[in-house]
């Protein structure tokens, strides 16, 4: 503190005042004119700073601040010239205006140095037609502003109010950079969570996958833009299908700066377009349907679930003559015969109420013949997936010509039947009643031969002979005959039986004459067929009888067989004799047809008649083939059974 | 064989069959009568008769199935009610070979059913078999 005052009062030294001899008007000059200079110097900084302050345009602005400094240390200068007069503090003084000193050569330096500068300064004219220039411009400026920010406003407006496409921007990298409501609307994600994040996320995995997003990207920076349709994905998974516009950006610089793009959600435009392409396929289908049932020689209709009907094709309203809307429900019973309707009603009901397929035989009205004709009706029920009946689908085929035929045939094959019986019954009457008198002309002339033979002379004898060998050849006859007609008459129902036994038996039967022509007979095993055994057994023996019999010269050699052909075994009983012209082939198979003298081959033409009878009985087909001196194949089929032998 | 001819009743409507049947016996060295009816009516009366002659019967009736009017099942029928002829065997003699004549003949208690044979040696065979076997 003493310090501090003895810096102010100084100490040792004399005042100021001495060097003007404390000469008043000196003293008080120097004093008024100090403290007013100072008073101004001060008040000068103050103007400065308002000066400052209030031009915020102000250029130079630290020279401003220097020059302030500069002016209150010289203040403070002369506040202490004043101050010396009477108190001799030279130290402070001196460290006033060595301050002092520092700020005006910084103050002189910064203003030479700004100098150029300075002198570049507009001169007020200047600066007032700079001024009214820049007024110009800046009012061209705003209203350009004003523009800008109106079409900013729009486009802000634009681009925020669309809620159907989604605008936003990506980074030449892939990210997102901008998001529209109408992306955040359409794919879900808000602004905060998609910006910075790649685009590629909106895409599904799989495509991505495949380098679509990558191709796509490539594509819109090769061209500039580029449409595409896809599958997108939004943030809950779920997809839509997208119609994308991606414009490529560019600087002023030609650099690539990003891609703006749009994006529609399309799907259910989509769906539409589909449902409309599905409707017109179904159309069309329908048409053709229409068509294809037009084009039927057969009446169709349909009827709903409860059997009423509600379409038929042109055919119905040919036949009948009826008109659309009288047809229609149940009315297309008017066309039906009434002796058949009732029937006709009852199964309809009934294939409703079972939902089963109708079949039904019914007379419809034909205007054309002015007559009822026969058509088989058929009705089939249309279900739905889960099962439920929706609609019936029928159709009505005349089948007048082929009823009438087949009633025809009916009755021609019942005509067939009982004339055939009939010729059987007479064969057998016949040969029955035949025999009577045969006997008792052989039994006669046996007694004749037994008791007068020696009373005849050799004339006698051989007429006798002959009478004799005509009896038995009749009796031959019929006998063959009642055999035959016996093969119709004394039938057993088919049961199944060893083909091979029944070939032993006949073998067995025909051992005599075997062993007589030392005949070979070669046998594959046979199957079990479907047959009346007795008869087979005749039928292989009349064939190997018939094979020994036409040998010729050769010794006999039998080969049989059976392979399968479907339900039938075809059986094959083959010779080395001498075989029978394909003239022949026929007419070896009627009845009493010889083609040899009986001094030649006795017999009576009867054997392969029988087997034919026999074949036939069970189904089945007998043929030969043959070569005259080439043996004969004849071959025969029996229906095929399973063996029971092998069934345990 | 007995010491006298045997009586042969034969029912048969063929004059040509009784004479076979006669000499078939007489080539089989039978020693038979063949009394001859050739009807029902015939053979009903002959029956009788023998009935009402101190109950005589024949020793052998041979039937023929096939007779006019009424037929040889008939006949069978009425002979076997007539309770005199119980033990006279009665051999259905026939030309038929139908397995219902068979059955239906020895369903009415015919003794034996015979078809006539074809030949002359068969027919006496068979007459002789016949014979030996029912006329004891």
């Amino acid at each position: 503190m003493e310090h501090l005052l003895a810096l102010i009062d100084g100490d040792g030294f004399m005042p100021h005042g001495h060097c003007y001899l404390w000469t008043p008007a000196l003293l008080w000059g120097q004093a008024l004119s100090n403290l007013a200079i100072a008073g101004a110097y001060f008040s000068i900084p103050f103007a400065l700073t308002y000066f400052v302050r209030k031009r915020e345009d102000i250029v130079f602005r630290p020279m401003f601040l220097m020059f302030g400094l500069f002016i209150m240390s010289c203040g403070f200068t002369h506040l202490m010239d004043l101050w010396t007069i009477w108190r001799p503090a030279y130290w402070l003084d001196v460290a006033v205006r060595m301050f002092t000193a520092g700020a005006s050569v910084s103050t002189a330096w910064m203003l030479w140095v700004a100098m150029p500068k300075a002198l570049a300064l507009p001169s007020p004219v200047a600066l007032e037609q700079a001024n009214r220039s820049l007024r110009e411009e800046i009012s061209a400026r705003k209203l350009s502003e004003e523009r800008l920010r109106a079409s900013e406003e729009r486009f802000r407006l634009l681009v925020e109010g669309l809620q159907d496409h989604a605008m936003w921007m990506m980074a030449p990298d892939g990210t997102v950079e901008s998001w529209n409501p109408g992306a955040a609307r359409i794919y879900g994600y808000s602004e905060e969570e998609v910006i910075g994040q790649p685009a590629a996320r909106l895409y599904r995995p799989e495509d991505v996958a495949a380098g679509e997003f990558d191709a796509l990207l490539a594509r819109a920076r090769r061209d500039g833009s580029c449409e595409e349709e896809g599958w997108r994905v939004r943030r809950d998974g779920s997809r839509f299908y997208a119609n994308v516009v991606t414009t490529a950006l560019h600087g002023p610089d030609g650099a690539l700066r990003g891609f703006a793009r749009i994006t529609r959600d399309i799907t259910q435009r989509r769906e539409a377009e589909a449902a409309l392409r599905a409707a017109e396929a179904a159309r069309e289908s329908q048409a053709r349907l229409q068509e294809m049932a037009d084009a039927m020689p057969q009446i169709v209709w349909t009827s709903n679930a409860e059997g009423l009907a509600e379409y038929f094709n042109r055919r119905w309203y040919e036949v009948t003559g009826a008109n659309h809307e009288v047809s229609l429900g149940q009315g297309w019973s008017k066309w039906v015969h009434p002796d058949d309707r009732e029937a006709v009603f009852e199964s309809w009901r009934a294939a409703l109420a079972a939902g089963e397929v109708l079949q039904i035989e019914e007379r419809i009205y034909d205007r054309r013949s002015g007559s009822f004709r026969w058509h088989l009706a058929r009705a089939v029920p249309v279900r739905a997936p889960g099962g439920n009946v929706v609609r019936w689908f029928g159709t009505a085929t005349d089948v007048h010509e082929l009823r009438e035929a087949q009633r025809e045939l009916q009755e021609q094959a019942q005509d067939l039947a009982r004339s055939n019986e009939e010729l059987e019954q007479f064969a057998y009457v016949a040969s029955h009643d035949l025999q009577e008198p045969l006997r008792m002309v052989s039994a006669f002339t046996q007694l004749l031969e037994r008791r007068y033979a020696e009373r005849f002379d050799g004339e006698g004898r051989e007429f006798m002979h002959y009478v004799i060998d005509g009896a038995r050849g009749m009796q031959r006859l019929i006998d063959d005959l009642l055999a035959y007609s016996r093969i119709g008459r004394r039938g057993q129902p088919p049961r199944p039986v060893a083909a091979d036994e029944a070939l032993g038996q006949a073998r067995a039967n025909l051992k005599l004459a075997i062993d007589e022509t030392a005949a070979r007979i070669d046998c594959d095993p046979l199957p079990c067929v479907s047959g009346d055994e007795p008869q087979l057994v005749q039928l292989f023996q009349n064939l190997i009888a018939n094979a020994i019999k036409f040998r010729g010269s050769n010794r006999p050699h039998i080969r049989i067989a059976a392979v399968r052909h479907g339900v039938h075994w075809r059986f094959s009983v083959a010779d080395n004799g001498i075989g029978i012209a394909p003239a022949h082939f026929e007419r070896i198979f009627v009845i009493f047809q010889r083609l040899h003298s009986k001094s030649e081959y006795p017999g009576t033409g009867i054997g392969l008649a029988a087997c034919k009878k026999i074949v036939e009985r069970h189904g089945g087909r007998i043929w030969v083939e043959s070569q005259p001196g080439g043996g004969a194949t004849f071959f025969f089929t029996l229906p095929a059974v399973d063996d029971p032998r092998e069934q345990g | 064989m007995r010491g006298r001819a045997a009586d042969i009743l034969l029912v048969e409507d063929n004059p040509g069959d009784v004479r076979l049947v006669r000499e078939a016996l007489r080539e089989g060295a039978v020693e038979a009568a063949v009394r001859w009816a050739r009807d029902a009516e015939e053979a009903l009366a002959c029956v009788q008769s023998d009935a009402d002659q101190a109950g005589g019967a024949p020793d052998l009736i041979l039937l023929d199935l096939n007779l006019p009017r009424t037929s040889g099942r008939q006949v069978l029928a009425a002979l076997r009610s007539l309770k005199h002829l119980d033990v006279v065997p009665i051999v259905v003699w026939t030309s038929s070979q139908a397995e219902s004549d068979v059955f239906e003949s020895y369903a009415l208690r015919a003794d034996a059913y015979v078809s006539k044979p074809l030949t002359l040696e068969e027919l006496v065979r068979t007459l002789r078999g016949v014979c030996r076997f029912w006329l004891r």
